[in-house]
């Protein structure tokens, strides 16, 4: 049944797939609020089971078919086929994974398969790591999720607020540099509420209403854009819940439109205390400051503001061929942009602790300085254990310098959590260090039986390792390379080629 | 039976020296005091942690003299307030120290309490926090605390799992009250010599389960394992917290049970246990308090003893 009112706006068969397993607490803060928010500009059928989407797509006849993956993988579980070629529509995902994701592989690999043109990400930092998925990325942040969070005139008790992972964290745990540079500081300074993310160990009912009311207890809660500098729901949740954000200043947040003292309150560690004591110690502007940050986000950042998906079907529509869809600004209108133009959609996270140390490791990679790249890809390793470039870039520094046993558990480290995490098949550039490595550290036998498995993984660099091993031309891949989602940003296929000439040349010389 | 009628020295020495202005005499203590009686034999004054002198005048009694000397909210009566009690000529002490050893002449009495019967803070108040790590000594990520080893041990798994309400200031241990009264459960513990903490009575009675270091004094007074407080160690601290959390009808219950815990520490040791005292001297029995009986004392010497 069509909701009165909609029946002007676009169909859309979002296919959620089973999100039965989700957690509580994500499932009402992460998925729920989709569901509800893309009626705002969708007619929307909801498509949970895989064997429903063919006969729904004849009956609902979309405009767009959107594949859901929640945190992880997208949830749809059904036949792998070109979705596209198969209904003649457009095919997108929408995606609340993080992009230092193990699961980031499997999830684009599984998309590409299906057909998608178009990934929307809320995560505003994928485009910078997403490979040669970058192009695809379209990133349409969190909203507030006006059911959840509001004002429920809950008397303010608590001073500050830390709710959420890493403020408690101890040894290499760095995914959230700055909350753990600030929570010692506020803790031994002022009352303060803290609740880690509830996990299944122990499932505490921190969660939904609960949590938005505690907030709305707090007089000032911390968010902030972890080690990646992206857009988190908690940037929403605190003023939407009538709390006051104090956060790390980043450009995503700039970017968005929050503003210090103005609608939030921005503080470095050294400051955060005299931050916080100031605000506490003048209730008037504090208060003035909570209320223009509620203000702003319902504004700004509700479900009606996140047109993006919307606004890409209706280009994708009028798109002439050559032209590209771009995103120069985040809450501006989507672009189309000509074949040969240079214009490029916008990157957020470029000054992020993460984004530093990986972009380092490439430009001391590609200078030849091969000790400086390995310290910085450990410096970005050490931040996001689970991110695949680092690992990625080690090996070829192990694989460079000839120690070629160091090179091989970083590259079986990403194979196996991307296995775990429901690849179908490897990342290209990753399959094609393995075997590389696997050849000169002597298993010569064993890179060429593996080399002949997953015949459709295609890349030219995968192309060149197997042929050195083999000794044999290949044939030229029809449907072209593979993407591969783990390429480092800044770091060209024909710059890889010629780092790993020198290696392949020594392959080739061995006797098979 | 009639009590001897106590010779109230306390609401003539608040307002000169032996309490200072600010330490607050429950009325309820007087009045526990001032239970019937005839005869005008017993002076009992209060010297608060930070009374810091007696005049002259008052060092030579005319009747038979008692001192209590509450501890400070760290649980620690100082020797310079045993020093003033004996100054007074004091016939015996009860201290609010349960870690306290003398070697004095004049017999010193420790007691589990206040000098009076603790109100609890308004019933009606909310409890939306899970856990209160209220105190010194819950410092995370930082080096085991010396004072409170008990405390840095736990902070992380519990902060690490459970929703908590953290406060470490102590210069502000009004507002500690209040906060802990705000939580389901709260963690605190005796430091290393295992005292007897007020808060302890506080939380009781403000209907939060008392999360502590398992001791032989807490036992020694009714402290009881899931019946009426948590002894957690570091290792079973996550489960049994979240056990007692996830089954609300046990922690109602719990909850309970320690505010009749309390009401009962605070009858036998608040004001009775100098009527009993000065009973047993008006009819030359021995006496001994409820830690006294077969306890020994627990000091800092008596502790390194026991851990060696």
């Amino acid at each position: 049944m069509i909701a009165p009112g909609t029946a002007d706006l676009p169909r859309l068969l979002f296919v959620t797939g089973s999100t039965s397993g989700i957690e509580e607490y994500f499932y009402l803060s992460g998925v729920l609020p989709w569901v509800d928010g893309l009626r705002h500009h969708f007619q929307v059928e909801v498509v949970e089971s895989a064997k429903e989407l063919i006969p729904a797509a004849k009956r609902f006849t979309p405009d767009l078919v959107l594949f859901f993956g929640a945190k992880y993988k997208l949830l749809y579980d059904g036949p792998v086929q070109n979705f596209q070629a198969l209904l003649g529509i457009p095919i997108a995902a929408l995606t609340l994974m993080d992009g230092h994701s193990p699961a980031k592989q499997p999830f684009f690999d599984h998309a590409w398969k299906l057909g998608v043109e178009a990934v929307f990400t809320i995560d505003t930092g994928m485009r910078e790591i997403a490979g040669d998925f970058a192009d695809l990325v379209f990133y349409c942040p969190w909203f507030v999720n006006e059911a959840m969070c509001r004002d429920f005139g809950e008397k303010k008790v608590i001073p500050v607020a830390l709710i959420g992972d890493g403020f408690v964290s101890t040894g290499k745990d760095w995914r959230y540099p700055w909350r753990r540079n600030v929570a010692t500081r506020l803790r031994e300074t002022f009352p303060v509420f803290s609740s880690p993310r509830p996990t299944r160990g122990y499932s505490h009912r921190m969660v939904g209403e609960s949590y938005a009311r505690m907030l709305n207890r707090s007089f000032i809660a911390l968010g902030c854009g972890a080690s990646r500098h992206i857009f988190m729901k908690k940037n929403l949740e605190i003023p939407a819940s009538r709390s006051c954000l104090l956060t790390e200043p980043n450009d995503t947040l700039i970017h968005l439109g929050f503003r210090d003292m103005e609608n939030c309150v921005f503080a470095e560690p050294d400051t955060v205390v005299e931050k916080c004591r100031h605000l506490l110690d003048h209730p008037d502007e504090l208060q003035a400051i909570t209320d223009r940050g509620r203000a702003f986000v319902l504004d700004q950042h509700s479900a009606k503001n996140r047109r993006v998906i919307a606004d890409w079907l209706k280009l994708r529509q009028q798109k002439k061929p050559g032209e590209r869809i771009i995103q120069p600004d985040v809450m501006g209108p989507l672009e189309l942009a000509g074949a040969d133009s240079e214009r490029a959609s916008v990157c957020l996270s470029s000054r992020a602790p993460f984004t530093v140390a990986l972009r380092e490791a490439v430009e001391a990679w590609r200078q030849g300085d091969f000790p400086a790249g390995e310290t910085a890809a450990e410096a970005a390793r050490d931040l996001l254990p689970f991110t695949m470039e680092p690992p990625l870039l080690l090996a070829y520094a192990a694989l460079k310098k000839g120690s070629v046993a160091e090179a091989l558990p970083p590259l079986r480290g990403i194979l196996l959590r991307c296995i775990q995490w429901g690849a179908a098949s490897p990342d290209p550039l990753v399959w094609a260090a393995y075997l590389l490595a696997l050849h000169l550290a002597g298993n010569a036998t064993q890179a060429r039986t593996l080399s002949s498995t997953f015949p459709d993984v295609r890349h030219p660099v995968l192309d060149a390792v197997r042929q050195a091993i083999n000794g044999a031309e290949l044939a030229v891949n029809p449907s072209g390379a593979t993407p591969s989602a783990v390429r480092p940003p800044w770091q060209n296929t024909s710059e890889l080629q010629s780092f790993l000439e020198p290696l392949l040349a020594a392959v080739r010389q061995t006797p098979s | 039976m009639s009590f001897p009628r106590l010779h109230l020295s306390l609401s003539r020495t608040r307002n000169d020296f032996f309490c200072a202005r600010d330490w607050p005499i429950p009325p309820s203590f007087l009045a526990g005091l001032a239970e019937t009686g005839d005869v005008n034999t017993l002076e009992l004054v209060l010297i608060s942690p930070d009374v810091e002198s007696v005049p002259e005048t008052q060092k030579s009694p005319a009747t038979t003299r008692a001192a209590w000397l509450p501890s400070d909210h760290a649980g620690r009566v100082s020797e310079k307030q045993l020093r003033l009690a004996a100054e007074l000529g004091c016939s015996a002490i009860f201290v609010g120290d349960t870690a306290l050893e003398t070697m004095g002449a004049v017999p010193v009495y420790r007691v589990a309490n206040y000098p009076g019967t603790l109100r609890p803070l308004d019933a009606t108040m909310e409890k939306p926090f899970p856990l209160g790590l209220v105190g010194e000594g819950f410092h995370f990520g930082e080096p085991s605390d010396s004072d409170y080893p008990w405390r840095s041990q736990v902070v992380e798994p519990l902060m690490q799992t459970f929703p908590c309400l953290s406060f470490l200031s102590a210069d502000r241990v009004h507002l500690q009250r209040e906060y802990r009264a705000q939580c389901d459960l709260t963690a605190l513990c005796g430091g290393v010599e295992g005292r007897f903490l007020p808060a302890f009575l506080e939380i009781l009675l403000d209907g939060s389960v008392l999360v502590t270091e398992r001791s032989e004094i807490l036992e020694k007074l009714g402290f009881a394992d899931e019946v009426n407080c948590l002894f957690i160690t570091p290792e079973n601290a996550v489960s049994k917290c979240a056990a007692l959390l996830r089954d609300r009808v046990r922690l109602r219950q719990t909850q309970k049970n320690g505010r009749k815990l309390a009401a009962r520490i605070m009858a036998r040791s608040g004001a009775g246990i100098v009527r009993a005292w000065w009973l047993a001297q008006q009819e030359g029995r021995p006496f001994t308090s409820a830690l006294e009986e077969d306890h020994r004392p627990r000091g800092v010497l008596d502790f390194l003893l026991r851990r060696r």
